[in-house]
């Protein structure tokens, strides 16, 4: 489900020349994460952690941190963010939300507010800051807060690149917030080729949406 | 060919019991089988309708008690589902709870623990569990030490939603669980219900009809409840339950079964694990069928009270067909005796109908009987009138034949050569027509019943010497044979009537001649063992077969012609054999036409021991020596004729004859002188005979003096006429005509000193 609806607003068929194209690029890793029964997983967040170690550079992503309230839900279904991002809440909803989270990450909780209206809350730990609506039980998204720069999240296809890593060995950890495994986590080890790109095929046991259990 | 003419005592037992038309009995058998009958219509018709009542009743019990139990399921598994339900919202509830949320989020242990606490007693549950997303209990709630076997804790983690039947320590629970998103999924909130005897008692509220709940769980093979592992009865048809199609019969989808006596209804329960659990609702026969046995008894009851009904209804029924049946039997009965035959009749059924048409024959009957009576009479009196215009002839002919034969006695006494030829003739045609009239007497005798027996000894050998010897000359004269045998063993005394076993060996004897002409006839007497047999047989003209019957008939003979040639009455065998069957006896005739006949007859007669040579009369003149005078003889006798009969043959005697016409001067000439004997007429003018004895006998008694003889000369021996005179006083009869023999002989007797009282007339 998660995949479908990112597939609504990323269009697989715009992304796949550039996947197509992506071999001759450089250090790139090509994760591709599918259920057990075969089907690709969307929203797999893919963290690539290059044993040389991050880069000290302050972590820039290249789409907004905002999770939005729109039709009763969280969109995107999983969103991630550098440590110390500020992401932003804006409601387009007819209808007012709460905002809160319990987890470790970041424990908030944002009083009701109406439509056109946003909250910001800065994300300065890493981890997984699950989102709740307090009188909506349908709406359910994750923050997940990294502080690698190589992070991608699967799309439909149930692929995703992390992009210009440093070749050498990393670890790669591959995330989802419905795995049944210990913290939802999958971890491998990779070689970055130094000229070439690397990839990764990943099982992953997951269960159906909490949301779903609403 | 052999003629008997009284009927075989076989035939004559047959028709003899008249009353037997009607036998009793045979209304009681009517009415028992009409009761039977009755009854048993009753009773067919009453077993159907109770057969039918019965396998309806059957019927119906057995589909109320399965519809019973069907309904029974259907509400039980919903009420299952609702209670799950309910558990279920109860546990979403606190699910979703924000604070129970942030406590589960913020890991706040005490706080969930006193959640799941307060929920439970909320719910009446008895236990609740905070099940971490890694599987481990971080919290529960709840007085029941329960623990969640690791089955039940990866089929919750595995589903999410898990809800179901498990096992604990062998007691079965219910438990529901939900997931817990705080917001992500957290855990799961588990409540558990024990399904214990309590919980059952609960379900058991549910039903109208005592069911009897518990939940079973299988158990590798077989299945088991809190109370022990189940029959293996039971576990089989719970295995085929499960294993059933969904479309099964409607029987087997509602999980009704009959396990002996024991109706079971299995519902299938959502279970938690691999392992399946039933519901199992157990409804005792003998309580399902309660209300049935009672219809059961009522319906025996009513049958009890029925066949008592039936037996008296039917028994009424009965008797009301057979009592007016029995009321005309007994109005037939009365018309038998000829009493008042008619039954009221009531109503308009058949049976009324019967009555009435009974009355009415009654009646008609009654009307002809009348009629016949009537007719009966008047041929009787004409019949009467006839036989006394007979007996009144007869005397009238005899009177005056008496005469001729009296006057041809004197005359022959006399007479010489062809005058005493003559006379002879006279007389012997005189005789026969005597003979004639006299037939014509005993025929007239025998139909007005008045001819009686007079039984006293006598020599069989002289009575049949008797009857032959006349004949004997007649058979002679014809050429014949005439042979006579006498069985020692018969001849000597007997007791019985002489004159008319003479009678009829004369009557057999002259016919045998009369229709013989050449051969013989033979008389033959035996003695057998109670009685005389005797035999006629002749080598005469016969009887045709077919005349065998009717030659008894009175004024019959074989043939008309036989009149014409043989001449005679036709009157001597009727008379014969009315007399053999009066002396008990029976003439039997056979007869081959043309060869001859043979008639035969036996008689009961008894025989006497003293020997009698001497019975014979030896009297043959009146001797009045012994007087030394003439004998004075005192005759009152009205008819000239006859005085000069008499005065002709007491003239040759040595008597004083004094002749009066009528009673009255008999007894004034009594008065007037003394007689030895005095012959009195009996029909006399002025006073007759009787009425003159009786006078002469009181005057003998008043003056006191000896009894003088009075013999009776009368035409009129019929055996009441005898006795009248005897009881008037009269000594002896002697009958007309008037035979010299038979006088003298009586006269002689008379005057014998020791007087023979019981001296009776002998001559005919």
């Amino acid at each position: 489900m998660s995949s479908f609806r990112f597939g609504a607003s990323v269009s697989p068929l715009l992304l796949a020349p550039v996947l197509a194209a992506g071999p001759t690029w450089a250090h790139d890793l090509a994760v591709s994460v599918t259920a057990r029964d075969g089907k690709p997983i969307a929203d797999a967040v893919v963290m690539v952690r290059p044993l040389a170690g991050v880069p000290a550079a302050p972590i820039k992503f290249s789409w907004t941190y905002q999770v939005a309230q729109r039709d009763l839900k969280f969109s995107p279904y999983v969103l991630i963010v550098p440590v110390g991002a500020e992401v932003s809440f804006p409601n387009f909803d007819a209808v007012k939300h709460t905002v809160y989270s319990y987890s470790e990450a970041k424990t908030f909780r944002l009083k009701l507010y109406g439509r056109d209206m946003t909250r910001v809350v800065r994300m300065d730990k890493p981890g997984v800051v699950p989102l709740g609506c307090d009188i909506h039980d349908t709406m359910l998204s994750y923050i997940r807060v990294v502080d690698t720069p190589y992070a991608a999240k699967t799309l439909a296809s149930g692929a995703a690149i992390v992009r210009d890593l440093p070749p050498g060995p990393a670890t790669v950890t591959v995330w989802h917030p419905d795995s049944r495994a210990a913290n939802g986590e999958s971890v491998r080890r990779i070689v970055v080729p130094a000229n070439g790109t690397a990839s990764l095929a990943l099982q992953m046991d997951v269960r159906p949406s909490p949301i779903q259990m609403n | 060919m052999t003629v008997s003419q009284q009927r075989t005592p076989g035939a004559g037992d047959v028709r003899r019991p008249r009353r037997a038309i009607w036998p009793t009995p045979a209304f009681g058998r009517l009415r028992t089988r009409l009761t039977v009958l009755y009854a048993g219509l009753f009773i067919v018709t009453l077993t159907l309708i109770l057969a039918v009542m019965y396998v309806a009743a059957s019927r119906n019990a057995q589909r109320t008690v399965g519809a019973e139990l069907g309904a029974t399921g259907t509400v039980f598994d919903r009420n299952w589902v609702m209670r799950t339900n309910s558990l279920e919202s109860g546990a979403r509830l606190l699910a979703k709870d924000f604070g129970f949320r942030g406590a589960v989020a913020t890991h706040d242990r005490a706080t969930v623990q006193s959640a799941l606490g307060n929920l439970n007693a909320r719910l009446g549950s008895d236990a609740a569990f905070l099940v971490g997303r890694d599987g481990l209990v971080t919290a529960a709630g709840g007085a029941t030490p329960l623990t969640l076997d690791a089955d039940v804790v990866s089929a919750i983690m595995q589903r999410d939603r898990a809800s179901g039947v498990f096992t604990s320590a062998g007691t079965p629970y219910e438990a529901v669980a939900v997931p817990i998103l705080a917001p992500q999924l957290a855990g799961w909130l588990v409540l558990a219900v024990r399904l214990d005897d309590r919980e059952m008692a609960a379900l058991r509220q549910l039903s109208a009809i005592p069911l009897e709940p518990q939940v079973l769980t299988r158990s590798g093979n077989s299945w088991r409840s809190r109370a022990g592992v189940a029959s293996s009865q039971e576990g089989q048809a719970i295995n085929r339950f499960l294993s059933g199609p969904a479309g099964a019969p409607a029987g087997r989808s509602q999980g009704v079964v009959r396990l002996g006596k024991t109706m079971e209804v299995f519902r299938s329960l959502p279970s938690m694990t691999d392992e399946n659990a039933v519901l199992v609702l157990r409804y005792p026969l003998t309580k399902a069928l309660a209300s049935f046995r009672a219809l059961v008894g009522e319906i025996l009851a009513l049958s009890l009270l029925s066949l008592g009904i039936i037996a008296v209804g039917s028994w009424a029924l009965a008797r009301s067909v057979t009592h007016p049946l029995l009321a005309l039997r007994d109005a037939a009965q009365r018309m038998e005796r000829g009493e008042d035959p008619r039954v009221t009749v009531d109503g308009a059924d058949e049976i009324a109908a019967l009555a009435r048409s009974f009355n009415i024959m009654a009646q008609s009957i009654g009307e002809r009987e009348h009629a016949l009576e009537q007719s009966r009479r008047k041929a009787e009196s004409s019949s009467q009138a006839k036989s006394e215009f007979l007996a009144n002839m007869s005397h009238e002919i005899r009177t005056p034949l008496n005469g001729i034969l009296g006057m041809a006695q004197v005359m022959a006494r006399d007479a010489q050569g062809v005058q005493r030829d003559h006379l002879k003739v006279l007389q012997t045609s005189g005789e026969s027509l005597l003979g004639i009239l006299n037939s014509l007497l005993d025929l007239s005798k025998i139909e007005a019943g008045q001819i009686e027996l007079d039984n006293h000894d006598f020599d069989l050998a002289e009575t049949i010497a008797t009857a032959c010897d006349p004949l004997r000359v007649l058979a002679e004269e014809k050429g014949l044979r005439f042979e006579v045998q006498v069985d020692p063993a018969a001849a000597g005394l007997w007791s019985g009537d002489a004159l008319r076993v003479r009678q009829v060996l004369t009557n057999l004897i002259s016919n045998a001649v009369k229709f013989t002409h050449a051969g013989g006839v033979a008389v033959s007497v035996e003695g057998v063992a109670d009685g005389v047999r005797f035999r006629v047989i002749d080598t005469g003209i016969g009887i045709p077969a077919a005349k065998l019957e009717t030659v008894f008939e009175k004024f019959s003979q074989a043939d008309g012609s036989t009149t014409r040639r043989f001449g005679g009455t036709g009157l001597g065998l009727a008379i014969s054999r009315h007399l053999v069957s009066l002396m008990g006896g029976l003439l039997s005739l056979e007869s081959r036409e043309g060869e001859g006949s043979t008639f035969a007859f036996e008689l009961p007669l008894i025989r006497r021991e003293a020997p009698s040579a001497s019975n014979v009369a030896s009297v043959t003149r009146a001797d009045s020596a012994d007087l030394g005078r003439p004998l004075r003889i005192l005759a009152a006798e009205d008819n000239p004729t006859n005085q000069l009969i008499l005065r002709s043959l007491l003239a040759t005697l040595d008597v004083d004859l004094t002749l009066v016409e009528t009673g009255r001067a008999a007894v004034e000439a009594f008065t007037c002188a003394r007689y030895d004997v005095i012959l009195m007429d009996s029909q006399m003018p002025e006073m007759n005979g009787v009425e003159a004895t009786l006078a002469i006998r009181r005057i003998e008694s008043d003056r006191g003096l000896e009894r003088t003889p009075i013999l009776a000369v009368t035409a009129n021996v019929m055996s009441h006429q005898v006795a009248e005179y005897t009881a008037a006083g009269m000594d002896d009869v002697i009958a007309k005509p008037i035979e010299i023999l038979a006088l003298l002989n009586a006269i002689d007797q008379a005057l014998e000193p020791p007087a023979e009282l019981e001296a009776v007339g002998s001559a005919g």
